[in-house]
């Protein structure tokens, strides 16, 4: 059925490996498009780290996803109802709790930001958010078997720590 | 349908409360209003002023159920001459004495608050750029809808990883929402209360609405005393069904009605 859908992940922790993935989404029905309307990534990082930060890449998916924890989807009005092969999937279980896996490659890359880090542990801490702000008005779309994949990408595994601290929330049209 | 309120609610500032989760706002659109919320706007800012080296605290947006205390805020307008239905509550959190109580669904959005690692320099409560600052639902909503049906609300509510993260008096936060209300189509029912074939005034007349004639998730509607002529008037969402029940009592002597036909 038509209509608009969000999803957010759990508190992601980094894993100390590159690449890590955050988050997917993944359309597995021929007979829904999805577009996606919105995407945005924000890092709480609470450690120093002198080295470069790392890039949040947003890219297709090589093939569906498998793994993560499903997410639950959010319906913008309660008269439409998400289709069942629409799946949002993330990599943690519970806010800041056990990781969960996503298996899935990324493909080209559409999209890359830093985002930050703390090269001294001093003052404000601020999380932009990060987001691809073309959405809004040109339609990325997921037709079947397609999905999108977020993934930090660090110089070095250490570079993405457990006190790095992610959150990614997607929106998106059904029709 | 039509416009019939655009405006929205600010909260007072509210303290954090030493709780991994606290509730800071809800939007409320009660069962028997007789309007769809569409949520314009949702603004969240939070100043810090102890440091906090862990994590920040989440703030989510979600749908919510079985929502109580806190405290009302007034409405304000956009247009005098709109009215907001009175089924609309927006309600924050305030001091210690009123919290909110609600049960989250499905989150919406999210995004971090703001902490200060060591408390020097300038703090800012602005997270973001341009349309998207300190937004708590998605920037798509001048043309998509969210929408809040009737016995629907949303919540913005805190998630700290610790107590301790969510400090109380120190974290000072502030809600902001503008939403419009959009007609829904109703059918009128009325009738007049009479006694003795004489129309009778101070009756008491509670009307019911409801899914189907089984009663699907009955709730009361609207309780109405009837003026001099013992005439009554209400309306009943379009697809639904009412009922109307009457009582009085006069000199003692209850009275109510031997039936009461449903109304589709």
């Amino acid at each position: 059925m038509a209509g608009t859908f969000s999803a957010a992940s759990f508190r992601i922790l980094g894993t100390a490996a590159t690449p890590h993935n955050l988050f997917t989404i993944e359309n597995t029905d021929a007979a829904v498009v999805v577009t996606i309307r919105d995407i945005m990534v924000q890092l709480d990082a609470t450690a120093v780290l002198t080295a470069v930060m790392p890039l949040v890449k947003v890219s297709r998916a090589t093939a569906v996803p498998t793994g993560g924890t499903t997410l639950s989807k959010a319906q913008f009005d309660t008269a439409n109802a998400s289709d069942a092969q629409i799946v949002v999937r993330g990599a943690n279980a519970s806010d800041g709790g056990v990781a969960s896996a996503i298996t899935s490659t990324a493909g080209t890359t559409i999209w890359q930001e830093y985002q930050m880090r703390l090269h001294t542990a001093v003052g404000q801490v601020l999380s932009p958010p990060s987001r691809l702000p073309t959405l809004l008005s040109k339609s990325l779309v997921l037709r079947q078997n397609e999905a999108l994949l977020v993934q930090v990408v660090a110089s070095a595994g250490t570079s993405n720590p457990a006190t790095n601290h992610w959150s990614v929330c997607v929106t998106w049209d059904e029709a | 349908m039509a416009i019939t309120f655009r405006g929205g609610v600010v909260s007072p500032i509210i303290f954090g409360n030493d709780a991994t989760t606290q509730t800071l706002f809800s939007l409320e659109n009660g069962v028997e209003s007789r309007v769809n919320v569409l949520v314009r706007d949702l603004n969240f800012t939070i100043d810090s002023l102890v440091a906090l080296t862990a994590v920040k605290p989440l703030v989510k947006t979600c749908r919510a159920i079985t929502i109580s205390g806190g405290i009302t805020v007034p409405k304000g307008k956009f247009d005098t001459a709109l009215t907001s239905d009175a089924a609309v509550v927006a309600r924050t959190a305030f001091l210690e004495g009123a919290p909110i109580t609600a049960t989250a669904t499905d989150i919406v959005f999210q995004r971090f608050g703001n902490r200060v690692h060591t408390a020097v320099e300038q703090s800012s409560s602005f997270e973001g750029e341009g349309d998207n600052m300190n937004r708590m639902l998605p920037p798509v909503l001048l043309d998509k809808d969210f929408v809040l049906a009737p016995g629907e609300s949303l919540i913005v509510q805190v998630i700290a990883a610790a107590t301790t993260s969510n400090a109380a008096l120190t974290n000072n936060a502030t809600v902001t929402c503008v939403w419009e209300e959009d007609a829904i189509a109703t059918f009128a029912i009325s009738g007049t209360v009479t006694l003795s074939a004489a129309p009778v005034a101070g009756a008491i007349v509670t009307v019911v609405e409801a899914d189907d004639t089984d009663m699907t998730n009955a709730h009361v509607r609207e309780v109405i005393v009837t003026p001099a002529g013992g005439t009554w008037d209400s309306d009943i969402r379009t697809g639904k069904v009412g009922a109307a029940f009457v009582q009085y009592e006069s000199g003692g002597t209850k009275y109510t009605a031997t039936r009461s036909p449903y109304l589709e």
